[in-house]
């Protein structure tokens, strides 16, 4: 084979370990041998962590119920997603669901979070008139792709900082090794990225917030080692988590299609921070 | 991993009180309405694997190899498919049927692994049927995949023939352009698209003066 190879590809089949490997191994490593878990009372203060951000809720789970398998990272890249070899927090840079399996393993405590906003009418009504257009040209769209990320980017970086404060909290509590897994592909190098890069610069777990226009960190560009190694974290999805069945064993519903959600006029995401 | 890990997993669809077999049933009929020649469900079980893929497709034995994204070695790997083949029940085949202007017919996987597809590749006339067939295979996938998804059976995963013919030429050494569209085809992934087909009913080879492209979708 003499053509040139993307190096995604080659990561792909080499398996080499990327930044979310070593998140998890640091924070297995750190936590050691102990097998304390958060006492009732924690676990509670940790919930009002998260709601404390505006999170909708939050609930505490047993990571038997938490459901992992190779073909939800399967849809990831067949067909390839917009950001399958692009984001250092995707595939195939994150952990294969077996290597995930194996870090959850350290684990028997974890905490669901779930954000929610209302919908703009505007947005509602675009979802409307293209929900019968195919999705792999419609993302290409910069009106589409302009009101989805206006929309949904504010929730994904307030789901971002919930999964951030229910694990910074277990932290405090001595769980040294809780690690947080948000949804979706990284957006900390997004132009929505703004507002929460400066709250990272400022209690130092980023460099400067940079042009408010984005010039300088959007998008996520995996040529060049991640601005924000303490802060990025994995999707539940990127890591092979089958987010409906693991909500479902939570109580809690996800349904499809998406476009479900219109009615109520409401967009959801959740997150997952393994506690100890 | 083998198949799921966690306790209380249930099928991989979103409303657990879904009416799976008429949901199929009609994933069936709507594949047919998008242009399949005809469709035919069968158990995931039913879906042959060659025991020689894994080692043809990465043997370097094609002089074309390494010039798709969606073929080997570049694509997944056949003992990377049969893991994820493990976990699903259910599988819809799907068949388009195209005149074929050479004596012999054609039929996806009967010849040996994709030289076939790189030989009818070359030939204008061939081509100029086979490359309108394969769309309209991958137009119908496409849509079953969408389908399932919208009722709930969120890891359904489609796949077509013969190499992606969604670009000109597919550049390897970047990210592929085609995102949510490109995918493999079943002989890439290391089906025995024959015994599949077989399998379902259907003969293994297209008669005289036909082509037969056949794709499925896993549903759950």
């Amino acid at each position: 084979m003499d053509a040139p190879v993307h190096v995604a590809y080659d990561r792909a089949r080499n398996r080499a370990k990327g930044l979310a490997h070593r998140l998890f191994e640091e924070r297995i490593a750190a936590k050691g041998a102990s097998r304390d878990v958060p006492s009732p009372e924690q676990l509670r203060s940790l919930q009002e962590a998260a709601l404390a951000t505006g999170a909708l809720r939050a609930t505490s789970i047993p990571t038997s119920s938490v459901v992992v398998e190779e073909r939800v990272t399967m849809k990831c890249h067949i067909p390839p997603c917009e950001v399958f070899g692009r984001n250092h927090l995707c595939p195939p840079y994150s952990p294969t669901a077996t290597e995930f399996a194996a870090y959850l393993a350290d684990y028997e405590v974890g905490m669901l979070v779930q954000v929610q906003d209302r919908l703009p009418e505007g947005f509602k009504d675009l979802v409307r008139e293209t929900d019968g257009e195919w999705y792999c040209q419609l993302f290409r769209e910069k009106d589409w792709e302009r009101a989805y990320a206006g929309t949904m980017m504010p929730l994904w970086h307030r789901l971002h900082l919930a999964v951030m404060a229910v694990e910074g909290g277990a932290q405090e509590l001595g769980y040294s090794g809780a690690v947080g897994l948000a949804g979706s592909d990284c957006g900390l190098c997004s132009i929505e990225g703004y507002a929460e890069r400066r709250v990272l610069h400022q209690v130092g777990l980023g460099p400067p917030a940079g042009d408010v226009e984005g010039t300088v960190f959007t998008p996520c560009d995996v040529s060049q080692p991640c601005p924000f190694p303490e802060a990025a974290r994995p999707a539940m999805e990127a890591v092979g988590i089958d987010v409906v069945r693991t909500l479902r064993n939570a109580g809690w519903e996800l349904r499809f299609p998406a476009t479900s959600y219109l009615d109520e006029g409401v967009a959801q995401w959740t997150g997952l921070v393994l506690l100890a | 991993m083998d198949g799921a890990r966690a306790v209380g997993v249930s099928l991989a669809v979103s409303d657990p009180d879904a009416d799976v077999e008429g949901d199929v049933a009609g994933f069936a009929a709507c594949g047919v309405e998008r242009g399949a020649t005809r469709t035919a469900i069968v158990a995931a079980e039913a879906v042959a694997l060659d025991p020689g893929a894994p080692e043809n497709a990465h043997r370097g034995s094609c002089s074309c190899e390494g010039l798709n994204l969606m073929s080997p070695p570049l694509s997944a790997h056949p003992t990377e498919f049969a893991g994820w083949l493990v976990s699903y029940r259910t599988a819809l085949l799907a068949e388009v049927v195209a005149p074929f202007p050479a004596e012999d017919g054609w039929a996806q996987g009967g010849l040996g692994w994709r030289c076939e597809w790189r030989r009818i590749r070359s030939d204008p006339a061939l081509w100029s049927v086979v490359l309108p067939a394969w769309r309209r295979l991958h137009e119908v996938t496409m849509w079953l995949e969408r389908e399932c998804m919208r009722r709930g059976y969120y890891l359904a995963v489609g796949f077509g023939a013969g190499d992606c013919e969604l670009c000109e030429v597919c550049v390897t050494s970047e990210l592929c352009v085609e995102p949510y569209a490109a995918r493999p085809s079943l002989e890439a992934l290391g089906v025995d698209v024959r015994r599949t087909r077989e399998a379902a009913g259907w003969s293994g080879s297209a008669p005289p003066g036909q082509v037969s492209l056949s794709g499925i979708v896993l549903i759950l």
